[in-house]
């Protein structure tokens, strides 16, 4: 009671420290909270995706937005190599009891249940020929209602009542556009919807799976091209993009975990302060009786209340932050995902564990203070003689310092042979304790610049700490370094957190710059598995209105034991309508070099990774045996992380034999 | 452990049937170091207060006298030599033991008074009652009176700052007796007080340790403080000068 009713005493005295310190515990919480919920939500996005595309189905055939007969499902089920047909109509509804528009599936009972996820929790799927409908769990919750309901619906026939007779739980298909889907029987829809003899897709399943590329081009060929034979994507097929949202991830993971010793640091030092603080009013209560472990639970309190409440304000501001990251990350979730409506995911158990997280860095961060604050001997905590001796700064300090920070940078900068971990760790052990040393030589300097104009203008003598930090240099690195750590965090995250989404951006426009781009399936530019006819490029080009398409396939190599991406491009034409971020040398030249054939481009990742420079030679492995290419230019693309080699398509037919294409544009 | 030891200790208080504690030492030392050097702050010296008994120790700037004070509080150990409490060597005692022993059976009052200036006068008066956990129905009633007694009833809800020196020093008094302790330890309890407020203050701690059969050692540099105790001894470099009764 004593202890708690101390410890709220300091905070009222001490106000504003006390504020600091809770929100930048709130902050830090929020970062993490954010930054997981950001996780989370493109975890779910790419499961979504997943389980929307993936089950069973290897070919999907898509109609155009009036739909395809429903003779056409008699065409696919008797082409050969197809195991199953199952039809569905899809079409976007308004529902009266939810705003905004909501997904209708029209489903086979009993046959789209094989080929989809449908968990259903309660009730049971709607029965062919009736009004009925299935629901996920996540949709009602937003309309507050129950099986058994009736939901109004518009239809072609206007108004119509539906009976809620199943509610499934939020997986699979049902997280179809975030939940809003409603499912019902094909010929209810098709009645409800004017779609009449009509159907949007039919999801196929083959024999033999491995025999998908046959199989897509009979359909397409049996079916016309009124219609697209789209192979889905399995998680592997958008490799690139995948690696990128695992990479992104992992910086919101290092950067959560930089938040949280942020939180740390932030505790440890405001309680250290706080223990020098009260040293004499902890003198005096030891002196009366008070055992050292009643004085490191006062120190816990203050811990624990700053934790407290600066935990439980972090997840409430975490919670919009997630949500403004996120909406800065949707467009990048919906072009890679296909996703309508990405939203934050974060259960309240993962609310629970942060807020746990936060308050229990807080009481770790309170430990070595604390300890100290109890080994304060009280006849010396209640003497008031106070050192008056004026360090300075060693030159020492200037000296290691600089040196420290010099040989990190050029580990930084020369040390691509060495391991990334190694690299990373030389790196910033050498910057943070250059820093820890550079601080009070750094920080005094600065401060005494500063203080003629604070007593010109604000009227401030000796108000800038120069003469504690002149005492104490520790002071200087315990003020500073936060200061510093915060900063660089801050920028570090801004800046990679923008760079990775500018590179997802420019991925995505480099797929779509061209005004049409043709490909076998909604998302190929990393696939090669399929491919389109070389012929087509050549009708594309001989198409009304078009100016140039160029033929491009994406593929993969190893090299040195090691996936590298190879692109390949019809350069002549790709040149004009594509500028890529070329380092060295010049565009012009490095175009001119690839367009003439026999040599590559590398991406600047391989570049530094393998200490490759232009000129120098590039042994691929081909079916035509090692050939040497020599490296002409070096661009930047974070396609891969092992690297990029970017090549005359010419050169892959003739090494590889092979004349398919995944684009052309 | 703690508690036996401490119950034990005030046990054989009680069995006196005095409330003060008999203190003694003997041929006790205490060495501090300053840099390289080694500064003898108590050298041998032998001391017997007896239960009750109000003891002043003069002696001028660095002469001991503190160090005296915190050994015989446990806030110190000797060098060599022993203190006994009511005949109990303290020096084997853990710090576990010292701390109870000073909570329960120790007053202080500090030149610089040394209240908790984040609690009110009623709550640093109450301080003692407050660590060993007593409800508030149970210590206010006790302040209320004590405060009465010292002229500070209307003041409970003052800070610190809000109180003069006097005022600070007589809440410090009443602290360093509610909890009814066997042993007062004043150090300078006047030396940061006018003269007449000095006067009142020391008039105010001896009224009081009378009647409850206390026993002081107060420490000072003013011979006309000094002239309040019952025996009066003076330091000098440690060891002591002289000794009188009065």
């Amino acid at each position: 009671m004593l202890s708690i009713k101390l410890a709220l005493a300091y905070f009222r005295r001490r106000k504003l420290r006390a504020t600091f310190t809770t929100l930048s515990v709130a902050v830090a919480i929020a970062a993490v909270v954010a930054l997981q919920g950001l996780n989370g939500s493109m975890d779910y996005a790419r499961g979504e995706l997943a389980d929307l595309l993936g089950g069973q189905v290897q070919l999907e055939v898509k109609a155009p937005l009036g739909g395809i007969s429903d003779s056409a499902l008699a065409t696919v089920q008797k082409t050969a190599g197809v195991q199953s047909a199952v039809p569905f109509v899809q079409k976007d509804i308004q529902v009266k009891e939810l705003s905004g528009f909501t997904t209708m599936m029209g489903i086979v009972p009993g046959k789209n249940e094989k080929i989809h996820t449908y968990q259903v929790v309660q009730g049971r799927m709607p029965a062919t020929g009736q009004r009925e409908i299935a629901v996920p769990k996540n949709l009602l919750r937003r309309i507050q209602g129950q099986l058994g309901d009736t939901l109004h619906i518009q239809t072609m026939k206007g108004m119509q009542d539906f009976s809620l007779v199943g509610i499934l739980e939020d997986s699979g298909v049902a997280r179809a556009n975030s939940g809003a889907v409603v499912f019902m029987p094909l010929d209810t829809a098709q009645n409800a919807f004017g779609l009449n003899g009509k159907l949007s897709n039919i999801d196929v399943i083959l024999k033999d799976p491995g025999n998908v590329l046959t199989v897509q081009r009979e359909l397409q060929v049996s079916l016309g091209n009124a219609v697209e034979v789209l192979t889905l994507l399995g998680g592997s097929e958008n490799r690139n993009a995948n690696k990128m949202l695992d990479f992104i991830k992992g910086l919101d993971n290092v950067y959560g975990f930089m938040g949280l010793f942020l939180v740390l640091y932030v505790i440890f030092n405001s309680l250290r302060v706080a223990v020098v603080e009260q040293r004499s009013q902890l003198g005096i209560l030891r002196a009366l009786g008070w055992h050292r472990w009643e004085i490191r639970k006062l120190i816990i309190i203050q811990a624990s209340i700053i934790g407290v409440i600066g935990s439980t304000l972090g997840l409430l501001l975490g919670r919009y932050l997630a949500q403004a990251l996120l909406s800065t990350m949707s467009d990048t979730l919906r072009g890679m995902f296909k996703i309508s409506n990405p939203s934050l995911r974060f259960t309240a158990h993962d609310y629970a564990i942060t807020w746990l997280v936060g308050v229990l860095a807080c009481l770790i961060a309170a430990w070595l203070p604390a300890w100290k604050a109890a080994c304060i001997a009280p006849s010396e905590a209640m003497s008031r003689q106070y050192s008056n001796n004026e360090c300075g700064y060693s030159r020492w300090r200037v000296v290691v310092g600089t040196i420290l920070m010099i040989a990190s940078w050029a580990i930084l900068i020369y040390g691509n042979n060495l391991s990334l971990m190694v690299q990373g760790t030389l790196t910033m052990t050498g910057i943070v304790i250059g820093a820890a040393i550079l601080l009070p030589p750094l920080l005094i300097l600065f401060l005494k610049r500063l203080e003629p104009l604070a007593e010109t203008f604000f009227g401030l003598i000796g108000c800038l700490g120069v003469r504690s930090f002149q005492r104490s240099p520790r002071r200087a690195v315990a003020t500073g370094m936060p200061i510093l750590l915060g900063l660089s965090v801050s920028f570090g995250f801004l800046g990679i957190f923008a760079s990775a989404d500018l590179t997802l951006a420019n991925w995505l426009k480099a797929l779509i710059s061209p005004d049409i781009v043709i490909t076998q399936g909604l998302q190929t530019a990393a696939s090669n598995q399929v491919g389109l006819p070389e012929a087509l490029v050549e009708r594309v080009r001989n198409v009304n209105g078009v100016k140039v398409a160029a033929g491009i396939r994406t593929t993969g190599i190893q090299w040195q034991g090691n996936p590298i991406d190879l692109q390949l491009y019809d350069v002549a034409a790709w040149r004009q309508f594509i500028n890529p971020p070329v380092l060295e040398p010049g565009k012009e030249q490095a175009m001119d070099a690839l367009q003439q054939g026999g040599n590559v481009w590398i991406s600047e990742s391989m570049a530094l990774q393998y200490g490759l420079h232009i000129g120098e030679k590039l042994a691929i492995s081909t079916p035509a045996g090692a050939i040497q290419f020599p490296i002409s230019a070096i661009t930047k693309d974070f396609n891969s992380f092992n690297g990029s080699v970017y090549m005359n398509r010419q050169d892959y037919i003739r090494y590889w034999a092979t004349t398919r294409l995944i684009m052309s544009g | 452990m703690v508690e036996t030891a401490v119950t034990r200790l005030r046990e054989s208080i009680k069995a006196n049937q005095t409330w003060g504690c008999e203190v003694r030492l003997d041929q006790v030392s205490k060495q501090y170091t300053q840099g390289k050097e080694t500064v003898d702050a108590l050298d041998k010296v032998s001391l017997d207060v007896k239960a009750g008994e109000f003891l002043a120790v003069m002696g001028a700037s660095g002469s001991g006298k503190s160090t005296l004070l915190n050994l015989v509080a446990g806030l110190d150990k000797p060098s060599q030599g022993d203190i006994f409490l009511n005949d109990q060597a303290i020096s084997g005692w853990k710090d576990n033991q010292l701390t109870l022993f000073r909570r329960r059976e120790i007053g202080f009052v500090f030149q610089l008074f040394n209240l908790i200036p984040t609690l009110t006068a009623e709550e640093n008066a109450a301080l003692p009652l407050l660590m060993a956990s007593q409800p508030r129905s149970v210590w206010q009633p006790k302040v209320s009176d004590w405060l009465e007694r010292v002229g500070l009833n209307s003041h409970g809800k003052h800070y610190p700052a809000e109180l003069s020196g006097g005022q600070m020093q007589r809440i410090a008094i009443v602290r360093a007796l509610i909890h009814q302790p066997a042993l007062i330890l004043a150090d300078e309890p006047t030396g940061n007080l006018d003269s007449k407020t000095g006067d009142q203050m020391l008039f105010i701690l001896k009224e009081i340790t009378e009647d409850l059969r206390v026993t002081v050692i107060m420490v000072t540099h003013d011979p006309m403080v000094a002239a309040y105790g019952h025996t009066l001894i003076t330091l000098k470099d440690g060891r002591i000068l002289d000794s009188a009764a009065r």
